[in-house]
This record gives structure tokens, sequence and C-alpha cells, in this order.
């Protein structure tokens, strides 16, 4: 289901990024950590910034070529975060079509209306990051993948499904924080992947998995390739 | 001598004349001014009393990705610790003890892994705990769990009365922050795939809390899934004992966790613990090691 409300998107993203499955520190590959915070990586300058050396004539150049990790979202940061709102739109709308269903009809309805909510205000929050690149529309592959599990009304079926798709969110934002450059876009989606594992700990006890600790609190899932949204 | 009529006298005796007065206090002036021009301007220095020795400046403590991992480190052998220090406590369910043994077991590994990211970034790990948070935090709070003795003009402190109840809201709260500790560093963290490395941990812990609120709920765990206020109801602020949720807030709070513990007090109240994430004072600067 498409959000009706959805304002169109401005230009589509970017040629996007090849994402590197295991955002990992590859040993013998790190970066220098020594150094104070005020040193970024290379290739961590904010858009715009002059590129080493290109003082204007009859200045010094600065002792320490020094800077922050940008706040704002980079150029190559875009596509990732649509991606990640993407994401987020079509949970919602997983949520929308088991609530459609009736599962939201049980003691477990606040449940599923609260998730549904959730998803919606991290789209929200990222489409305010991403400006008028965001999608704001769900990824339709993703939603092909695992709406059957939500398509009917049966409670434990429903938090089974959206277990494994809450628990692949977690993996990709994990991922996505990985690759992103800005700090702000990286600290969102670390502050919802954070609630968001406690919707998997939550799907996993209402699927009937309470006295399974192993189900309650790790995260078997792989994370899913950043690519542009799909559309149906 | 005739008050009424009294003149100015010199010492021995003989009247000063206007011009002799004139004279002693031109060279009075003089001479406290070439004191003044000799002496120091700057303010005189406190006295000092005994052999202490001279007080040397600090030096400037430099912040970087290796100090906020060895302080991530130091917290989850914290965490360890003081869950070693609850396992111990008598007459606690399976449930609660079955957590206490996994969750152990996941912050050590953490901690592990913790200290090679150190390692790897060329750092020294730290592998103890945070005596700044220990000694400030959760040493009162377990102290308020476990009783204590009177020590000098500190009053003995009562041992809980409710000793499972307390272990749940430590746990809880200890989980809660280590959530929020790793979502904060993602913020402060200078390489990207370093702050990839270490939310996992922050997601674990984010989950630990989930799934003690559930417990603690019992055979109700299912009414602890949302917090009423995600539901749109008021939260109750005259509770004693703040209800844990499995899903408390909508984003993750990086705001002080407080926890309600032990036993009434005289006055009917209870110890109310503090967590905050680890800050300047709770860094683990390079050169520190374990005490």
């Amino acid at each position: 289901m498409d959000n009706p409300a959805a304002a169109p998107r401005s230009a589509p993203p970017s040629e996007p990024p090849v994402t590197d499955p295991a955002a990992t520190v590859p040993a013998g590959t790190q970066p220098d950590l020594t150094e104070p915070l005020s040193s970024a990586p290379a290739g961590t300058e904010p858009a715009g910034s002059a590129p080493a050396g290109s003082e204007p004539a009859g200045t010094e150049p600065a002792a320490t070529t020094t800077t922050v990790p940008p706040s704002r979202p980079t150029a190559d940061d875009i596509p990732l975060l649509a991606f990640a709102q993407s994401f987020e739109l079509t949970l919602r709308d997983l949520y929308d079509e088991a609530i459609g269903a009736g599962v939201a009809e049980g003691d477990a309805g606040p449940v599923f209306s609260t998730l549904r909510e959730n998803h919606e205000e991290y789209g929200n929050v990222l489409a305010g990051i991403i400006g008028t690149d965001a999608p704001q529309r769900r990824d339709d592959a993703i939603f092909d993948q695992f709406v059957s599990g939500f398509q009917n009304a049966d409670v434990v079926g429903v938090a089974s499904a959206a277990y494994d798709v809450e628990s692949t969110a977690v993996a990709t934002h994990n991922e996505l924080i990985g690759q992103l450059t800005g700090v702000d876009a990286a600290a969102t989606l670390a502050a919802l992947l954070v609630i968001e594992s406690r919707h998997c700990t939550v799907l996993a006890h209402l699927a009937g998995n309470g006295e399974d600790m192993a189900a309650l609190i790790e995260n078997a899932a792989t994370a899913l390739p950043a690519t542009a949204p799909a559309e149906g | 001598m005739d008050p009424q009529n009294s003149e100015p006298q010199g010492l021995a005796g003989q009247p000063i004349s206007r011009r002799r007065l004139f004279e002693v206090g031109g060279a009075s002036i003089g001479l406290a001014a070439l004191l003044a021009a000799c002496g120091n301007s700057e303010a005189p220095a406190a006295g000092r009393v005994g052999n202490a020795p001279v007080a040397t400046d600090l030096p400037d403590a430099v912040v970087n990705d290796i100090v906020y991992l060895r302080t991530m480190t130091s917290l989850e052998y914290s965490l360890v610790d003081v869950y070693a220090v609850l396992a111990g406590l008598e007459g606690l369910p399976t449930p609660t003890t079955d957590a206490l043994t996994r969750f152990t077991a996941d912050h050590t590994a953490n901690a592990a892994a913790l200290a090679q990211l150190t390692t790897d970034a060329g750092g020294q790990p730290y592998e103890c705990g945070n005596a700044w948070m220990m000694g400030r935090a959760f040493q009162p709070a377990l102290d308020n769990i476990l009783g204590k003795g009177r020590d000098g003009d500190t009053p003995a402190i009562t041992p809980t009365d409710d000793a499972n109840r307390d272990t749940l809201a430590m746990i809880n709260g200890l989980e809660t922050l280590a959530a929020a500790t790793y979502q904060g560093m993602v913020e402060k963290l200078s390489v990207p795939p370093v702050r990839a490395a270490i939310i996992p941990f922050g997601a674990q812990a984010a989950r630990h809390a989930a799934a003690i609120a559930i417990i603690a709920g019992g055979e109700e765990g299912a009414a602890r899934y949302v917090s009423p206020v995600l539901l749109g109801a008021e939260p109750d602020a005259e509770a004693t004992f703040p209800t844990a949720y499995a899903i408390p807030t909508r984003f993750g709070q990086l705001t002080p966790i407080e926890v309600t513990i032990g036993a009434e007090n005289d006055l009917g109240l209870r110890y109310k613990a503090t967590f905050e994430t680890p800050a300047d004072n709770a860094y683990i600067y390079d050169g520190e090691v374990c005490a």
C-alpha cells in the first residue's frame, strides 16, 4: 500500500552505492584512531570544503588540517538514507496489511499499531534529514518479499513474520551506520535501531518464544543491500 | 596638655612646624613609592604550611576513538562485576538467574571484542571495570540492595525488602544505560566502520533490557510490551517503582536513567540510583591502568 500522503520525490537518488555486507573493521586497515577527534579520516571532509593545498595565495597554510566528521549527510549519504527511509515505510505498510487483516482486533492490537506508528515516525525523521530527495514511499521489492506473512489475523504468524523483517531492518541499519559519513544521520539510525531491537524481543515473545532466551536477545538476520527503492 | 590648644609634637616633645610636617610626609610618600616599584606586582601566593609537594598542572587529556573504546570496555566489565554481585543474592528465581548468567556471558564477550577493537586501533585495552561509574553510581545502588554497616558518620543501610524486584530493576537500568552508551558513541566516534562495529552491542543491550522488562512482568509479561505513554496515556508519576517496558519510547534516549531500589528508610523513601552515560570524568584516558 503506497502512502497516499507521500510527497513526490523531487529527484531520484544518485548512483546507489554498492554496500559491503561485512561492515567490520578489517584487520590492518584501521585508520589511525589515536588522533584526537578533531582529525577526521580521509574522505570525511564536509562537502564543499577546500582540498588540501588549495589555500589562497598569500595565506599561511594551516598547521594541521583538522576537521570533525560532518554533521549533515554528504552527497554519498543521501542514497543510503533514502534506502533506509523506504525500508521504514515498507515496514509501516507491512503492519498496515496485518492490521487490515484484523490482527489488531485482539489483545496484541496495541503492539502492532505501536510498531506501525514507530516505523512511520522513523520514516518522517529520515525524510527530515534527507530533504527533498527523500523517496517518501516503500520499497516494493522488500514489501513483496515479506508481505505474505502479514496478510492474516493470526497473532503468532504475524509476529513471526514481523520478527524476521524487523531483525533484517536492524541488521541493515547497522550496515548503513558503517557507511554513513554524516554524524546526524548515523546518530538517528542508532536511536531508532536500539528501539527496533526491542521490537524484535517483543515479537519473539509474542510469537511464543518467551522461554527461549536466544530468540529474545539474538539477531541472526542478514542485512539487505542498499539499493534505490524499487517501485511495483 | 590642653586638649583645646594642642599642636603636633615631635618625639622630643617639641612642636612640629607645618614645614617640618610636609618634609616628613613627602619623604614617607617617596619611600612608599620606591618600595612599591621594587615589589612584585603579582598577588601574593597563599602561604604554605608543612611540606606539601608543589602542585603541578595536569596534562591535557586527549579524547579520541581509543579513549571511547577503552571506556566502553570498562562499562562492559562493570556490568559483569555488578552481575556477579547480584548473582550471589539468595532467593532469586530461575528466570532472573538465567538472565544474569546469559547477560554476563554476553558482556564478557563484548568486553573482549572491544578490547580487540582497541588493540586493532593501536591502543592499549582497558580490561577492568570503570572505577568512576562503579564508585558513584553502581556501588551505592548495590549497597542499597545488599545493605551496609555504619561507616563513620554515614548511617547503616538496610538490605532490600525484595531482592528479585531490585535485581530486575538494576539489570533493566544497566542494560538501558549500555544501550544508550553505544547509541551515544555512534555520534562521538570519528570512523564509520567503528561505529558499525560497536552498535550491535547497543542493540543487544536494548534487547536485554526488553527481555528483563517482560520477565519482570511474570505471568503478565505481555502487559509490559509497550509503555502506555506510547499509546497516549499519562505516565504514572505516583508509582513508587516505575514500571519497565520492553518498548518504553519511540527513539532511544540518552537521558539519565533512574532506578528505584532498596528498603524504605525512616522517611518512607527508597533509594533512587541515577545512571548516566559516560562523560569526561568517566572516560578511560590513555595511560590509565587498572587499579
